[in-house]
């Protein structure tokens, strides 16, 4: 089945006041098939939520795309489409939730009023249809007496509720592509649970892709299909989910690993990879994760890795993926 | 703000005149607060030296030149009476800015300790006292400071009374606000639980704290003085003439509006430029001393 | 709503005391025996003396006056002027539509300017735009009310002659001139808070753009227009809207100097000439006065807050 979304060769640049430019991520690409989950992963500051912004045209001002291509269903680029056409696509063709439901809906609008503006802002709907639709979404997302609740304001919901309301306006209008940017960080880990058994419901019901991006490891094996590690601004690798957790061809991938707890399986001593992510002023030469990598060489520092396909038929940017036995040792 | 708390117990705690220079120095650092500073420094020299650097003496009457346009003897022109503009202008900037000045000090020397009991004893005084501040900030401000001078009678004296009435509850509010937020900082209770008294606390810390934002308020009060001085004297309740203050001299260039307009504009830009100053170098303080 | 707004006037009451009493105690900052000043000083007859001190009832102790004051006060009769001898109460009443007018007249041109320009910096912050929108609202807020006046006079009445510089004329007798005759005014007197409501509208909205649940809006497809007419505006009123609250009182208190300036006989030139003259129940009564509407306008604004905060009205 054809990639619904496909990202190739993304590179957005930050420019500063004086005009000055900073490269936030470079050359990013994957792709996205109808009904399928792909996890974007990583720790903060790798470009994962630039990536996902830049994908739906959201970028603050001073970001702006400099290269690649958004291709939507197979043949139209979102980088170079109108601004109008842009506003046509967000909410129907590609919807996004956030990483704080407290904070992503507007405290001085109901929750159905909220809903039901996405739906006029696609459908040629009344505004009475609109209503039904918000209550029937809310009813799908699982919020109780949703008949009432559409009237009340955010500020009366929880925060998994108010996660589950911001699933329920980004699906109101069918979209073919949802962008989840770590939905459920911000609450606690029995609602995480709930969140990502609605979504897994959802997308059996309606058939979007999703691009769940995230930093937890534990969620990407609950919910994931396929997996996409960043790491300063790069993908670093690409495999299925089981490949990915069973053999990572990258020692970024093996590092963030061997740092998730295991709910199950034999106990050991977590990894902690050593160092930050270096911001975007301070990317190495050669691979950029040399200087925190256990496994560098000395010319890890030199030369520079592209994207290679591994021996399992995923990708990865090691100049060692071949020499290296990457994995979770019991 | 826990940045504030955390500031405070520094390890080593830089001398007050270093502090006061780096301060300086970051203020200076925004050119638009600098450009206020050193136009006020400039005004307040002028203000002080004008009975020697004025061409003229503000009261000196050439009633063969009157309401003249500006020239080369009269930079910027003559009043109804002959009188140089620029010389009233420079010796009216001490009257205008020396009344703003005492009131805003006057009203700090009622508003601390008042602002301070009223936020650290709390309970019913603090109850009573904001309900006066209440009751004071519901009379229009300038409604209020014209009954006060009104009724007290026109004078320096009772236009600075006057204006200091109506800053009080600002300020009051502004430092009873602060002593309760840095109640419920931590680092108050650890000096409590170390033995040290109330007042010591009060002194040492809330002091501290209350500095800044103080000093913000009292640069904009400044300003909205000097507006209020203006005004009083506009109306005939402020400075009397013929002594010379801004406000005054716009009063008299109101009364000869038909026939010599451009006396409207050098009492009146004054004001505004002052007015503006104070502003922007009270926004500037803000900013440094939120730490940018 | 409703109990809200009961709960709020009730609350009311308190404020309102304090307030008498700060107003009626007024007459004590007469230097001296307050009697014989009103009377004209030391050249008054000993009769006139008697006359202004039964008149003003110095001759009972301060709480009985008080008492009294206050009974009639309630009943909006604040006593008779010590010159004219016409009621107070009766004069404020005539005089109110008036300043009322220039009040409202000052609102609408505040709110013409003070939206428009707060939007268009907010929109984009840092941006050229943004720094002029900053700039003339610094200057509007540091000029002093009556000094553009007389620009304004000298501009538009001497040198242009568009509109007239000098009185009032009232809506019922010619609504075209009562607004000729209100716009200098109006300008003079709701500069000030067209340029504080520009700044404000100015930073909240550079705020709220940031937010997340703007973030939200766009990322649901709605157009531009929509995301700040709707998503922003609204959450961006709300710091507006108390900037606003506060202007009010100076708003009030500039009507005073205005009101002179354009020979406009209302509340103000009333208050003015009776505080130069001393004339006390005047200045009680009209001091009260215009406390109460400001108290008034607060309330309304708290009003509006909850409106346009959902949060305020259930605690």
């Amino acid at each position: 089945m054809g990639a619904v979304l496909e990202v190739a060769g993304l590179t957005v640049d930050a420019v500063g006041r004086s005009g000055d430019t900073q490269t936030l991520i470079e050359d990013v690409g994957f792709s996205l098939s109808r009904g399928e989950t792909l996890g974007l992963v990583g720790e903060s500051g790798s470009g994962k939520t630039v990536t996902s912004l830049a994908i739906m045209r959201l970028l603050a001002r001073s970001l702006h795309i400099r290269a690649g291509s958004v291709l939507l269903g197979g043949s139209e680029d979102l980088v170079a489409a109108s601004d109008r056409r842009m506003q046509a696509v967000r909410g129907e063709e590609i919807a996004m939730i956030f990483q704080e439901p407290m904070t992503s809906l507007n405290p001085a609008f109901t929750v159905g009023n909220q809903i039901a503006e996405a739906v006029l802002a696609h459908r040629e709907v009344s505004r009475a249809e609109a209503r039904r639709r918000a209550v029937e979404m809310l009813d799908v997302v699982g919020i109780p007496h949703a008949q009432q609740r559409v009237r009340e304001y955010p500020h009366a919901f929880s925060g998994g509720m108010r996660q589950r309301v911001m699933i329920a306006m980004a699906l109101a209008c069918d979209p073919q592509v949802l962008i989840a940017d770590e939905p459920t960080t911000a609450v606690d880990v029995t609602i995480q649970a709930q969140i990502l058994e609605l979504l897994r419901q959802l997308q059996a019901d309606l058939g979007m892709a999703i691009l769940f991006v995230t930093h937890d490891l534990g969620v990407v094996a609950d919910i994931c299909d396929r997996v996409c590690a960043m790491y300063a601004g790069q993908v670093v690798e690409q495999a299925g989910v089981d490949e990915f957790f069973a053999r990572p061809r990258h020692p970024y991938s093996d590092g963030l690993l061997r740092a998730t707890p295991q709910s199950t399986g034999t106990q050991r001593r977590l990894h902690i990879i050593p160092g930050a992510v270096p911001t975007p002023d301070a990317w190495p030469a050669g691979c950029r994760f040399h200087p925190r990598c256990e496994h560098a060489v000395d010319r890890c520092a030199e030369a520079t890795p592209v994207l290679e396909e591994t021996a399992s038929g995923g990708l990865a940017r090691c100049l060692r993926q071949h020499e290296l036995d990457l994995g979770v040792r019991a | 703000m826990t940045a504030v708390g955390l500031d405070v117990p520094a390890v080593v705690a830089p001398t007050a005149p270093a502090r006061l220079r780096s301060f300086v120095g970051r203020l200076v650092r925004r050119p638009a607060a600098a450009v206020a500073a050193a136009y006020l420094v400039l005004l307040v020299l002028v203000a002080i030296l004008a009975p020697w650097i004025a061409p003229s003496g503000p009261y000196e009457q050439d009633l063969s030149a009157i309401n003249q346009a500006p020239s080369a003897a009269h930079w910027l022109g003559t009043d109804d009476l002959g009188r140089d503009v620029l010389s009233r202008l420079m010796h009216g900037a001490r009257i205008s800015l020396a009344s703003s000045v005492f009131a805003v000090g006057a009203a700090l020397v009622v508003s601390v300790p008042v602002g301070l009991v009223s936020g650290y004893v709390g309970g019913r005084l603090d109850n009573v006292l904001m309900r006066i501040v209440d009751g004071l900030q519901s009379i229009p401000p300038l409604v209020l400071a014209l009954a006060i001078a009104g009724l007290l009678g026109p004078s320096l004296r009772n236009i600075v009374i006057a204006l200091a009435v109506i800053f009080v509850p600002t300020f009051v509010r502004l430092i009873r606000g602060q002593v309760l937020a840095v109640k419920e900082e931590t680092y108050i209770e650890a000096s409590r639980s170390v033995g040290a008294t109330s007042s010591y606390i009060v002194r040492k810390r809330v002091l501290h704290n209350i500095a800044s934002p103080l000093i913000v308020q009292a640069s904009i009060t400044l300003g909205f003085g000097l507006l209020a001085e203006a005004g009083l004297s506009f109306l005939g309740l402020g400075i009397q003439p013929p002594e010379p203050s801004w406000g005054v001299m716009l009063s008299r260039a109101y009364d000869y509006i038909f026939e010599a307009h451009w006396l409207v504009f050098p009492p009146g830009v004054a004001i505004l430029l002052t007015v503006l100053a104070f502003n922007v170098l009270g926004d500037g303080l803000r900013d440094t001393l939120r730490g940018g | 709503m409703t109990r809200f707004v009961v709960r709020r006037l009730v609350g009311l009451v308190p404020l309102l005391l304090v307030l008498s009493v700060a107003v009626f105690l007024l007459v004590y900052l007469i230097p001296g025996d307050p009697a014989v000043t009103l009377a004209g000083g030391e050249a008054a007859t000993p009769e006139r003396v008697a006359e202004v001190r039964e008149q003003l009832g110095f001759d009972e102790p301060v709480v009985v006056q008080y008492g009294e004051w206050l009974a009639d006060a309630v009943r909006l009769d604040f006593g008779e002027s010590l010159y004219t001898g016409r009621s107070v109460g009766d004069e404020l009443r005539d005089r109110l539509p008036v300043t009322a007018s220039v009040v409202l007249g000052s609102v609408v041109f505040a709110l013409l300017v003070g939206i428009p320009l707060g939007v268009l910096g907010g929109m984009r912050p840092g941006t050229r735009t943004d720094s002029a929108v900053t700039a003339a609202a610094s200057v509007g807020i540091a000029m002093p009310g009556f000094w553009l006046a007389m620009i304004l006079i000298i501009v538009f009445g001497l040198e242009l002659s568009w509109l007239p510089v000098r009185g009032y004329v009232a809506f019922a007798e010619s609504p075209w001139e009562w607004l000729r005759h209100l716009i200098l005014p109006s300008v003079a007197l709701g500069t000030l808070m067209g340029a504080t409501l520009a700044r404000q509208l100015r930073g909240a909205l550079a705020d709220v753009l940031e937010t997340d649940y703007v973030r939200t809006a766009r990322a649901k497809g709605l157009s531009p227009v929509r995301v700040v007419g709707k998503h922003a505006f609204k959450n961006a009123a709300m710091p507006a809207v108390t900037v606003l609250g506060l202007q009010i009182a100076y708003l009030f208190g500039g009507t005073v100097i205005i009101e002179q300036i354009f020979a406009i006989p209302g509340v103000g030139t009333y208050m003015v000439n009776a505080i130069v003259g001393q004339d006390v129940p005047i200045i009680q009564g009209g001091i009260m006065m215009l406390a109460v509407f400001v108290v008034l306008a607060n309330l309304a604004v708290d009003l509006t807050y909850g409106f346009l905060n959902p949060k305020v009205r259930v605690s």
